[in-house]
């Protein structure tokens, strides 16, 4: 009699333990920075950069934290985050704001392990940052969290110099805020930024001709 | 007592039985994500793409399609070794390496990843200067780009001594190129042991590549 209230005990007991823990063990089975309803934007052997109703988030998978980047699409109300790109635990990223017939960039680097904004820096620098539009066109950030950009300026406003529409930017460790300006010119090609595979530098092109800068 | 209570686990247990084994077959049906594989480890990985590390074998696969390409393994000798892997469009680019006591050999490889075919392959360097060296020597890919269609450009070195160092005469430092329409084997772009082993990178709008040669940046296009 003992021997079988001892048996029934025991089997209740794994039935209870098979049972209870489904629910538990099917939400754990996420995987890291995995969230429901979410659309990954980009991602890397390190991390995701997701939309989830329309607001950006980045996150490591050894850190398994979502960081609030900004909003996908509107830029009005609210700063819009675009152009993101993982390297190392950082996020480098643009946040674009607008407002009536002008708008603003600033390149922004975020630490994903803190959650914390590094560093920022407006697209461009100018006589009156309040006039005028001004944009980031593209940017490259290194695993030691340093951006380098190209920036342009907008027609509303006037510009320090003719030469001064575009601009190829870079910010680093121990660079002034608002970054150090490489070099400047309306001919230097937009899209043809490119950095190196071990993040120690970048090249631009200025017409036909490649140039190469150096970057922490 | 006893006897009520032994029922109503009995029909507890029976309850939870039944239960079990639902719950065990929903499990069982839900599939893994797509390029999914139970204890493989990421090596590299975009939102389309995904290289991983079975056991000793390195696959590729492309999520959409859901297929998975063996690249390599993780070990050189009597096999070939995948390494230095780019993600890009329907392609993977990545590095095969074979290697013998006292030397070894690199090759620039390009797959697709719809179909699992090579869409190039090609020696990191080849002798051209006539200095002769001592043989075997190693070849090695110090860098390399790939665009969305599968187009690559690297800078190989052909050692003679068996390292990566550019010491020798008879070292070289060749910048090459797949493109369609290339050559088999690609085109050499240029040469000179000034060209900067690890200074390739490819322009955002992919019409062509850097590099370095001494303290010169140039630019080359890539089709």
């Amino acid at each position: 009699m003992r021997t079988r209230k001892t048996a029934l005990m025991l089997t209740a007991a794994a039935c209870a333990a098979t049972a209870v823990p489904s629910p538990a063990s099917a939400a754990q089975k996420l995987p890291r920075c995995a969230e429901k309803g979410s659309r990954t934007l980009q991602a890397t052997r390190d991390g995701r950069i997701y939309a989830r109703k329309s607001t950006v988030y980045a996150c490591l998978y050894k850190k398994n934290r979502r960081v609030k980047l900004g909003h996908e699409t509107a830029c009005e109300e609210v700063p819009q985050a675009t152009g993101y790109q993982l390297a190392g635990r950082y996020v480098g990223w643009v946040r674009a704001e607008c407002g009536g017939p002008e708008g603003s960039g600033e390149v922004v680097l975020t630490d994903l392990t803190t959650g914390q904004i590094v560093r920022s820096a407006p697209a461009v620098t100018t006589a009156d940052p309040n006039q005028g539009s001004n944009g980031v066109f593209d940017f490259r950030v290194n695993a030691n969290g340093s951006i380098a950009w190209i920036g342009t300026y907008g027609s509303t406003g006037p510009a320090p110099s003719p030469d001064d529409r575009i601009q190829v930017r870079k910010l680093e460790a121990g660079s002034p805020a608002g970054g150090t300006l490489v070099d400047s010119g309306p001919d230097i090609v937009e899209d043809s930024l490119a950095l190196t595979h071990d993040g120690s530098g970048f090249y631009y092109r200025k017409g036909t001709t490649p140039l190469f800068a150096t970057l922490r | 007592m006893t006897k009520t209570a032994s029922v109503v686990l009995a029909a507890a247990f029976v309850a939870g039985a039944a239960f079990a084994p639902a719950s065990a077959s929903a499990a069982k049906k839900k599939p893994l994500p797509n390029c999914a594989a139970k204890k493989s480890s990421t090596l590299e990985a975009t939102k389309d793409a995904r290289v991983y590390r079975l056991g000793s074998d390195i696959y590729a696969c492309r999520n959409k399609k859901n297929r998975r390409v063996l690249l390599g393994s993780d070990e050189c000798q009597n096999d070939t070794a995948a390494s230095n892997f780019t993600l890009k469009g329907n392609y993977v680019g990545w590095v095969a390496t074979s290697c013998g006591l006292d030397s070894g050999s690199e090759q620039i490889r390009v797959n697709d990843l719809n179909t699992g075919k090579t869409l190039y392959a090609a020696g990191a360097a080849t002798r051209i200067s006539g200095v002769s060296g001592r043989l075997p020597a190693s070849t090695f890919v110090t860098d390399y780009v790939m665009k969305k269609n599968g187009s690559v450009a690297w800078i190989g070195t052909y050692g003679d001594d068996g390292t990566t160092t550019i010491d020798s005469p008879a070292d070289e430092v060749q910048v090459r190129r797949l493109q369609p329409g290339a050559p088999a084997g690609g085109e050499i772009v240029d040469q000179g042991q000034d060209v900067v082993l690890k200074s390739m990178a490819l322009a955002a709008d992919e019409t062509g590549f850097y590099y370095r040669k001494g303290a010169a940046p140039l630019f080359a296009p890539l089709g």
